[in-house]
């Protein structure tokens, strides 16, 4: 078994059920696969550092999880496939230490200050 | 944070700077050179040695996932801070680009800085 986190980012305007529909499904897989879901955590709709699929903003989803190689070529595929996932990113973290994922909570101002931070930092450019 | 920035960057245009004299070549050194010409090029001013700020302090992570950390190690324009200058060793350095590109592959970090189209 080896140790895998996936962030994926989800497109801003779902409705729950999209959400969900999405959420199961990664589950169902992971089971499928017999994996091993430890986490699955709603990081929100955050600012993106530049926009995917004209999307400026997306909801981000943090997946740990233990598994096969199979498994993560599944998921990768069905992530791939569906179109309401904007992008996907699986780290293989069996010989990292492991880290605890920011929380929502912590997050959700942190995006606030960076968001000014671009700002200030364009602004100085526009300066130049 | 935005504290720190100016410093960053002041700090990256200087040996970017010195290393453009080279290539301006004779043209320049009359203009601006305080060396006369055919001396010795002027040592840059004595700077204190760097260290390596996650050898000094083991609790300090590097994680693809807190772009604040990571922050302080790109240029405004979100190149990468090269090592001569963040002062990073070199097994941390690899370790902060390689969280640097994965945190830009998840639109955690921009790519380039973006313009302003006029």
């Amino acid at each position: 078994m080896r140790k895998y986190e996936t962030i994926f980012i989800l497109q801003p305007e779902l409705s729950e059920d999209d959400i969900k529909s999405v959420t199961a499904k990664a589950q169902d897989v992971i089971t499928a696969y017999k994996g091993d879901c430890l986490r699955m955590d709603d990081w929100g709709i955050r600012k993106l550092a530049y926009p995917i699929k004209k999307s400026a903003r997306g909801r981000y989803y943090y997946l740990r999880f233990d598994g096969e190689s199979a498994l993560i070529a599944e998921l990768e595929r069905r992530l791939r496939l569906d179109d309401k996932v904007l992008r996907y990113q699986s780290v293989n973290i069996t010989d990292l230490p492991e880290r605890v994922a920011p929380e929502k909570k912590v997050e959700l101002p942190d995006v606030e200050t960076e968001e000014t931070g671009e700002e200030t930092s364009a602004a100085e450019e526009a300066a130049e | 944070m935005s504290d720190e920035r100016p410093t960053t960057t002041s700090s990256y245009q200087r040996p970017a700077s010195s290393g453009q004299r080279p290539a301006g070549g004779a043209g320049q050194r009359p203009a601006g050179g305080p060396a006369g010409q055919g001396g010795p090029r002027k040592r840059r001013p004595f700077q204190r040695r760097k260290v390596c700020r996650f050898c000094a302090e083991k609790n300090l992570t590097i994680d693809y996932k807190e772009p604040r950390t990571l922050r302080f190690f790109i240029t405004e324009r979100g190149k990468i801070v090269p090592r001569r200058i963040s002062g990073n060793c070199a097994a941390h350095q690899r370790h902060i680009t390689e969280a640097i590109k994965r945190a830009r592959n998840i639109a955690l970090l921009p790519i380039a800085a973006n313009h302003a189209v006029n």
